[in-house]
């Protein structure tokens, strides 16, 4: 073992000493974040070898091996492999690598109610039926937290040693956490504390100034929090548990389950943000495979719209920056070409797809292609600015690409999508709205108008080439049938449905488009009508579920039907009195 | 996405396979401005079995469409997939460049 000079946090796969302690040095392996294995890290004191985590892959463990066994061979040493908790990123590869079932000197120490999940194979609990792994059980010789209280015991090690475990309650002020310490010999020790939440069983582990935190930091991430085991009461505890020991004690460096190494000052802030984040996570469905199952569809569904209305409003902006260059605005036209940042949600929406392909050819499970559409939704959620954009390109457009990402945030963080319900006459709030998805957006005279002033000029002009009138060259009726009345609904939802038929009607070139809102017995039914052309209406299957949903969720039904020389759309709306 | 070349009554025709998108677009920008340069001024890109058009893709559509506008050149799309169609539709691009429903259609109205 060849040792270098450490920096203030530690490094991948180098050995360094241990902050804080006489003489154990530590060998963690990082790994970029992903749900296939977690970070590990050997520690190695003079009377033991600990590895947290073995983690889920064969080759992370092929090294984790080599390191260890260029210890052992040196000198004879129990190796105890001690997790954090029993979910399989973190110890599937115990299941099939030789460095574990040939070398019975290997002690597996965990939690006792980790212990008892993987004695059982429980596929639930360990989050392998979710990911598609198939367990067979693990029996874990040395158990924490086994009913142990401010004694001493002496556990068994591999190849007859024994250990000293030590266990108290670690309380100042209204906190108290179980802890329990590892004492391989004189010198240094291992703390472990008990912080469930993320899971049952989830353990932090601490020596010198380094605590080893497990999966805490996710446990309030969409697709994460919720899955079975997880419990918002102890997650919430658990927070502040960590939150004072890191304040009162001397630790300085968190080591994560996942992810690089960080300060125990960014720690804390994490876990103060992420507080707030675990409140609010009440009520949020459980992940399950179904979950995972029906939240893949919606992702793949979901990021075709988004990828639609984003080249929609790029193309919008090309077309308009080719039309400025024509007339010698090339300033314009550079502007307005780079509005949107377009280059790199393209990037984004194909890294997406490149993952969905892969998942489509077998290789990735539902819960991944749920969880990747979150990542890739945060993405565009971060680089896309619509404050910028709705003074130039439809603001409807606009509203709708971000309402598709929030929305799958939300869907995916197992809460359901936000609905804004508010009483309103139909006839009144949506003729506006059809002028202006329907209409053109600066008029001749309009335009006349602001000649005087350059800069609201180009503004309306810019503006004017940005939006595209649906039916340019057949205007569109709008007309409130008999008595005005009421309904309770989500306005800006129905909004988004209506666009989104009055873009299916126009994409295939129907003509005659006649909307009408109106009383029926129980209902206030907005009645999209277009004359048949000889075009099909061809809604995708996929897309009318969608806005079947939409409609559903925005209060309403909706049905589509041809009666006669039209197509019809009706959307029904309670009506309130 | 595959790229098929043929020439046609006079008009350079590429019927396209696949995802235009944001890799796929740069190789149809490089091979456009390539029959360009060898003097096709008549393009008529097939997009049958086009499914998917980034908006890399449309900004080569236009850009193509800027090289081809002398008074005898021509460029202009075929076939197109309801997918596409509607992305095109609803960007403005239709009122910029020809829209044929199949390739006959564009030979007949170039003659």
């Amino acid at each position: 073992m060849h040792l270098q000079s450490g920096n203030e946090l530690l490094d991948s796969q180098r050995w360094q000493e241990v902050p804080g302690t006489k003489n154990a040095v530590i060998f963690p392996f990082i790994r970029k974040i992903d749900t296939n294995s977690s970070n590990s890290y050997i520690i190695a004191m003079p009377g033991a070898v600990v590895l947290i985590d073995p983690g889920g892959l064969s080759d992370q463990m092929d090294l984790l091996a080599k390191e260890i066994e260029s210890i052992t061979t040196t000198k004879p040493v129990s190796v105890f492999v001690f997790l954090t908790h029993a979910h399989i990123d973190h110890f599937l590869v115990m299941l099939t690598h030789p460095f574990f079932y040939s070398n019975n000197a290997v002690v597996l120490a965990a939690h006792e109610k980790s212990a008892a999940l993987l004695s059982a194979a429980d596929t639930k609990c360990t989050q392998a039926e979710l990911f598609g792994k198939t367990l067979k059980p693990l029996e874990v010789p040395l158990k924490f937290f086994e009913g142990r209280e401010t004694t001493k015991t002496q556990v068994p090690a591999g190849e007859g040693g024994t250990y000293l475990l030590e266990a108290d309650i670690f309380s100042g002020g209204h906190l108290a956490i179980r802890r329990e310490r590892f004492c391989p010999g004189p010198g240094d020790s291992i703390e472990i504390f008990e912080t469930p939440g993320h899971s049952p069983d989830s353990v932090c582990y601490r020596i010198g100034t380094v605590i080893f935190i497990g999966d805490l930091l996710f446990a309030a991430n969409p697709g994460i929090a919720g899955s079975s085991g997880w419990d918002q009461k102890d997650l919430l505890i658990s927070i502040d548990e960590v939150l004072w020991l890191l304040e009162s004690e001397d630790i300085r460096i968190c080591c994560p389950g996942h992810g690089k190494v960080i300060s125990a000052g960014t720690a804390r802030a994490m876990l103060i943000a992420m507080k707030t984040d675990a409140a609010r996570l009440g009520d949020i469905a459980a992940v399950t495979p179904e979950w995972a199952q029906e939240t893949a569809r919606y992702a793949e569904n979901l990021m075709d719209r988004v990828a639609a209305c984003f080249t929609i409003m790029a193309g919008r902006c090309y077309r308009a920056a080719h039309i400025l260059e024509d007339l010698e605005e090339s300033g314009e036209a550079e502007k307005i070409s780079g509005i949107l940042n377009i280059k790199i949600i393209d990037d984004i929406l194909e890294e997406f797809h490149r993952f969905s392909e892969d998942y489509r050819r077998g290789n990735q499970r539902d819960v991944h292609l749920a969880l990747k559409a979150g990542q890739v939704s945060a993405k565009l959620e971060h680089v896309y600015r619509k404050e910028r954009l709705d003074l130039i390109i439809d603001p409807y457009l606009v509203r709708r690409a971000a309402r598709l990402l929030s929305d799958y945030t939300t869907t995916l963080r197992g809460f359901r999508k936000s609905v804004n319900l508010e009483v309103f006459d139909p006839g009144t709030a949506l003729s506006p709205f059809i002028e202006q998805v329907t209409g053109s957006n600066c008029s001749d005279d309009e335009l006349l108008a602001l000649a005087d002033n350059e800069q609201e000029y180009m503004l309306a002009f810019v503006t004017r080439l940005t939006r595209v009138p649906l039916f340019p060259d057949d205007p569109v009726t709008f007309e409130v049938l008999g008595e005005s009345c009421r309904t309770c609904a989500d306005i800006d939802r129905l909004e988004d449905l209506v666009a989104e038929i009055l873009e299916n009607l126009a994409a295939t070139d129907h003509k005659g488009i006649f909307i009408s809102v109106g009383p029926e017995e129980n209902d206030v039914v907005v009645s999209i009508r277009a004359r048949k052309t000889g075009n099909e209406l061809e809604i995708p299957e996929s897309d009318l579920i969608y806005m079947r949903e939409e409609c559903k969720i925005a209060g309403g039904t909706l049905t589509v039907s041809a009666e006669g020389s039209c197509y019809v759309i009706r959307i029904a709306l309670p009506r309130v009195l | 996405m595959e790229i098929r070349k043929d020439q046609k009554a006079g008009v350079a025709v590429l019927a396209l396979t696949g995802r235009i998108d944001t890799a796929a677009a740069p190789e149809l920008e490089k091979e456009l401005i390539k029959m360009i340069e060898q003097g096709n001024r008549k393009i008529l890109l097939n997009f049958t079995q086009v499914t998917y058009i980034s908006s890399g893709g449309l900004r080569v559509l236009l850009a193509t469409a800027k090289k081809l506008r002398s008074p005898d050149d021509r460029f202009g799309l075929s076939s197109l997939s309801p997918e596409v169609n509607k992305i095109l539709k609803l960007a403005g691009f239709t009122t910029i460049f020809s829209i044929f429903p199949t390739n006959e259609d564009a030979f007949a109205k170039w003659q």
